[in-house]
């Protein structure tokens, strides 16, 4: 699957001194002549700060008046870092929702984000905090010129081949910091009886570079899809839902259309199990609710597997939300991570109020589909003394499975 | 009044010559519309159920009838 709705103009860099096109006046002038406002009204950032500049209705009209003079590129170093990346203002902007299929015209806060903030950082602007955004990209740059051995280093003892139809692809942050996603997902899929390779080398995915540099990050997305070709992929399985999106809707307006089928684990653990060929033996006796990731729920709409997933655990007594009204939820680590880098209060206050939401079911455990949702809910449970436990799903399936939490 | 109806991908759509003016139509393959069209649908049916659950009962004969005296 590939989802491509993309606005050509808006890879015109926005510079100091230099006019913004016509194009993009009356594109930002669309959104600010709105008076609709939905696209505030459940935007987590919104909630807490309760600052419009900081929503989509916001971030077009500051583009807007830039383009009319009465603002400068100086002054829009805060602005456009307090956004999550989420979507749920392009989903519930009447733009999108009610015309967008009609006008093939929509509203793309999402690119209109990432490209001023590539365009901010090319003029030098940069927002407080950015350091720290910096440190995630050089880590992840210092890997991908690293040796395969470490980027692999997860997968010792699993014994995976590096060639076969079905790759699961694994980033740098699951394969460093969450490691135990990727070694369950092996693990469940291999107790299945499905075989399945991994990438020797993957290369940089990650979305801080995506707004910062370009070309490099077009040049990982080549990388990455000549390898997965290479190593004769029919079906490449994504356990972390950012570079699901990123396949999903990035990667083909850059290399085209993949040359193999993007899944994301969830949709295949779910097939598995609906095909028999994944068997619970143990009890799951939790009350549990799901978190949908933004990058599944609001950018690919893909919310249906984890439900059913769940619906299948043994023992589990689950009470979740349905998809919209999770379009006005994150956990505060937005899409891409220079969110919570950059203003990791704004990031605690949006997954405290998650948390909360969790809380008011009745839930005992909060599962998560996203490695950085658990990162995040697992810091503001802490930090918050909210008694939620925040666990991945794929850890809950595999000790169903009797194949123990990794 | 349109003097064609167009349907593309499956749903109505406007014809492209018109979005020449103002702003142009962009980018957007099969996959992107269907997702436009099944969010607004399920938007669409949340919101009326929240509003099923809110709406307000009318006045019934009674006090309709006590109003106006």
């Amino acid at each position: 699957m590939e989802i491509l709705s993309y606005k050509q103009f808006y890879s015109d860099p926005v510079k100091k001194e230099s006019p913004i096109s016509d194009e993009l006046t009356k594109d930002c002038y669309a959104v600010f002549a709105c008076r609709h406002k939905f696209c505030r009204e459940w935007c987590p950032v919104y909630v807490e700060e309760r600052n419009e500049s900081y929503s989509s209705y916001g971030m077009h009209t500051s583009v807007l008046a830039l383009a009319k003079g009465q603002a400068n590129l100086d002054e829009m170093s805060q602005e456009f870092i307090h956004c999550l990346e989420c979507g749920q203002c392009e989903l519930k902007c009447p733009n999108t929702m009610f015309a967008g299929d009609f006008y093939k015209y929509s509203t793309t806060t999402v690119d209109l984000v990432r490209k001023m903030r590539r365009d901010l950082y090319a003029e030098g602007i940069k927002y407080e905090g950015f350091e720290d955004v910096q440190k995630v990209i050089d880590e992840h740059q210092m890997y991908d010129q690293g040796p395969d051995a470490d980027l692999t280093s997860w997968a010792e003892g699993l014994d995976l081949p590096r060639k076969g139809e079905n790759v699961l692809f694994v980033d740098y942050y699951n394969a460093f910091q969450t490691r135990e996603v990727p070694i369950a997902a092996a693990k469940i899929l291999k107790a299945a009886k499905v075989n399945i390779s991994i990438l020797d080398h993957p290369a940089i995915t990650t979305g801080e570079l995506y707004e910062t540099n370009l070309e490099a990050w077009i040049e990982g997305a080549k990388r990455n899809v000549k390898a997965l070709q290479e190593a004769g992929a029919k079906t490449v399985i994504l356990v972390n839902p950012h570079e699901y999106s990123y396949f999903v809707k990035e990667y083909p307006r850059y290399v085209g259309t993949l040359p193999f089928e993007v899944v994301f684990i969830t949709d295949f653990v779910n097939d598995l199990i609906k095909a028999g060929k994944i068997s619970f033996t143990e009890e799951y006796n939790k009350k549990v609710t799901f978190h949908d990731p933004c990058s599944l729920n609001k950018l690919c709409g893909n919310f249906q597997a984890p439900r059913e997933i769940i619906a299948a655990l043994p023992g589990a007594v689950a009470e979740i939300e349905e998809p919209v009204i999770q379009w006005k939820y994150c956990c505060g680590n937005g899409v891409s991570s220079a969110f919570r880098k950059a203003l990791p209060d704004v990031a605690y206050k949006v997954s405290t109020t998650r948390l909360r939401h969790a809380n008011d079911v009745g839930a005992e455990v909060l599962l998560v589909a996203c490695p950085h949702c658990k990162d995040m809910f697992t810091e503001a449970k802490v930090k918050a003394g909210i008694n939620i436990e925040p666990v991945h799903i794929l850890e809950v399936v595999a000790e169903a499975m009797g194949i123990g939490r990794s | 009044m349109a003097e064609n109806v167009i349907i593309k991908y499956g749903h109505f759509s406007v014809e492209p010559w018109r979005m020449q003016d103002y702003v142009k139509q962009h980018d957007m393959n099969e996959a992107a519309v269907n997702k436009i069209v099944k969010d607004r649908l399920m938007y669409l049916d949340w919101m009326h159920r929240q509003g099923a659950n809110r709406i307000l009962k009318g006045f019934d004969e009674e006090e309709l009838h006590g109003k106006l005296d």
